[in-house]
């Protein structure tokens, strides 16, 4: 099966399909031939994706097939992992961020990134998200106000902060953690925003809020969303890439890939007749 | 199963294990105790208000409080600024030369104080020609001090979550923002600590002084080279020795007066921590 997938005409194929996924919103992030080794071993392969404005983007596969470190390519947070290598090209409106001279705090101003588990800072809710705002030399105590509250109304919190924007965030809970961090993200008004399985740590109705919050992001962010969790990813996502082994099996438009799956290992995973 | 059997074993070894615990640390206590009430008895008698208003020519201590208590914070302050600083190399930054201040700082640490004095003596007081005074000291006291506040200071630092670092660098921060304004911060109460036992330490040293301050029956007359320095560690150590009762009475003052200062070093630490955690 694996033997399959690695032949020649696979890439041509593979070009075919992301042409045919969604074609009529533009790309955003565009993945060319992109692969990461950490020392020796290859874990991601030769993947090439576009990621398109104001639609989530699904990742899946299973554990260990390359998910998070794609995620952390796209805002070179790979880059603190002294033994990581990345190949290929990654285009942000057209420029290759991974360029070496590109400088990766102004790309992190522009992708931002929500954690699988939360992690609020040891500071207060109003100064975890007013971080990015003050790193970037935002002074002012009536323009911070104002992001903060925004953010926090944009990550669907602020009614349930707003009399305790000083209290510790490590007093929230996990739910409003995850959320506040969300808000944390998009204070400093990112492009792209990366979600490393964000509702893995939560309870349904935690995960539920997030998800309807990420539906509403979609109108200002191109998201990608790493997913265990199917019925998630149909729920809430316009198009689906499946990983495995590192390598891109398929890409398309979520509705179809899930009834319709073309590759036989997609099925499997789909409908978990899987190892 | 004979999970009855099994549990009435546990039990009994669970009270053998506390019984045990709870006697050695009873005999711990019974020196500690036995310290502080020969300390207690002994400097009764002496206290009154001349301990603050007089010298020690006169019967008071009220130079060796002030030399104590000055040379302790110029000392804490040098060894805070040198070894926040260097914890944060080894902790953040260092490389190979990290991996060399490591083992130089944890030599450091074992060595005598009383070396670290007679090192202060043979550099401070001759070779830079400071004389026996206040800054030869204060040097000879961050010596003593610096091994403590870096590598608590780096112990500290790495034990902040990665995450926590990664969240900071994935807003587009900087390694130094990032230590700065998340690290640090996390790491403060144990960076507290550390720089509290380091002073504690140096506030009971007496062998690293004894080269380098000399001592002074006179309040410090804020010299910084050439003007010995009185502290309440030397009044311990010299006047028990001498053949007077109201030496001696001194000498107890002055112990008890260093265990005071310690115990509220100490109290200060805990308050400090808890109010850290709950903010
Ligand atoms: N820092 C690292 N150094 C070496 N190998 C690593 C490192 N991080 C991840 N790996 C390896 O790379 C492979 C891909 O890891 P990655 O975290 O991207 O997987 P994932 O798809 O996110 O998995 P999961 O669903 O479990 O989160 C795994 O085999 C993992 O063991
Ligand atoms: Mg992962």
């Amino acid at each position: 099966m694996v033997e399959v997938l690695t032949t020649r005409t696979e890439s041509a194929q593979k070009a075919v399909m992301h042409l045919q996924a969604d074609s009529q919103a533009e790309s955003k992030v565009a993945l060319k031939g992109l692969s990461v080794w950490y020392g020796m071993s290859k874990v991601v392969d030769d993947v090439s994706i576009d990621f398109r404005r104001n639609r989530v983007t699904a990742v899946m596969g299973p554990s260990g097939c390359g998910k998070t470190t794609l995620l952390k390519t796209l805002n070179r947070m790979i880059d603190l992992v002294p033994d990581a290598r990345v190949e290929g090209e990654a285009y942000m409106d057209g420029q290759n961020i991974l360029d070496p001279q590109f400088d990766v705090t102004i790309l992190r101003r522009h992708v931002g990134m929500v954690f699988q588990k939360p992690n609020p800072f040891p500071m207060s809710i109003y100064d975890n998200v007013a971080f990015g705002p003050r790193i970037h030399g935002m002074k002012k105590k009536g323009e911070l106000d104002r992001v903060v509250e925004e953010s926090l109304v944009g990550a669907g919190l602020y009614g349930e902060v707003k009399d305790k924007l000083g209290k510790p965030a490590s007093s929230l809970s996990g739910g409003q953690q995850q959320r506040m961090c969300i808000a944390r993200a998009i204070a400093i008004k990112p492009e792209v925003l990366l979600l490393d399985e964000p509702t893995s740590a939560l309870d349904p109705s935690g995960s539920l809020k997030v998800e309807q919050l990420i539906t509403t992001l979609k109108e200002n962010y191109t998201l990608v969303l790493v997913t265990h969790n199917m019925q998630q990813a149909a729920r809430i996502s316009d198009n689906t890439a499946f990983l495995y082994e590192g390598r891109l099996v398929e890409y398309g438009e979520t509705g179809q890939m899930f009834e319709n799956p073309k590759e036989e290992l997609t099925e499997k995973y789909i409908t978990g007749k899987f190892g | 199963m004979n999970s009855e059997k099994g549990l009435g074993a546990r039990k009994a070894k669970d009270w053998t294990m506390r019984g045990v615990a709870l006697a050695l640390t009873l005999v711990i206590l019974i020196p500690l105790f036995d310290i502080i009430y020969v300390v207690a008895v002994n400097s009764a008698p002496a206290l009154s208000l001349t301990i603050l208003t007089k010298t020690t020519a006169d019967g008071g201590l009220i130079n060796a409080i002030a030399g104590s208590v000055f040379l302790v914070c110029f000392s804490s302050l040098l060894a805070i600024l040198l070894g926040v600083f260097s914890g944060v190399y080894l902790a953040e930054f260092g490389g190979r030369f990290a991996s060399v201040v490591r083992l130089l700082a944890d030599v450091l640490t074992g060595v005598p104080s009383i070396v670290v004095g007679y090192f202060g003596f043979i550099v401070f007081v001759l070779d830079f020609g400071w004389g026996f005074s206040a800054l030869a000291a204060a040097l000879a006291l961050t010596i003593i001090m610096l091994p403590y506040v870096t590598r608590t200071t780096e112990f500290a630092l790495r034990k902040v979550p990665s995450d926590m670092k990664e969240g900071s660098f994935a807003l587009g921060a900087t390694r130094s923002t990032t230590v700065n304004r998340i690290s640090l911060r996390y790491a403060a109460p144990g960076i507290l600590t550390g720089v509290l036992i380091a002073v504690s330490i140096s506030l009971g040293e007496t062998a690293p002084l004894i080269y380098t301050a000399d001592f002074s029956n006179y309040l410090p007359s804020g010299a910084l080279t050439h003007s010995p320095v009185g502290y309440l560690t030397y009044v311990t150590w010299a006047y028990i020795s001498e053949p007077f009762a109201s030496a001696h009475q001194q000498a107890f003052v002055a112990s008890l007066i260093l265990m005071l200062l310690v115990l509220s070093i100490g109290l200060c630490a805990r308050f400090m921590v808890a109010r850290w955690w709950k903010s």
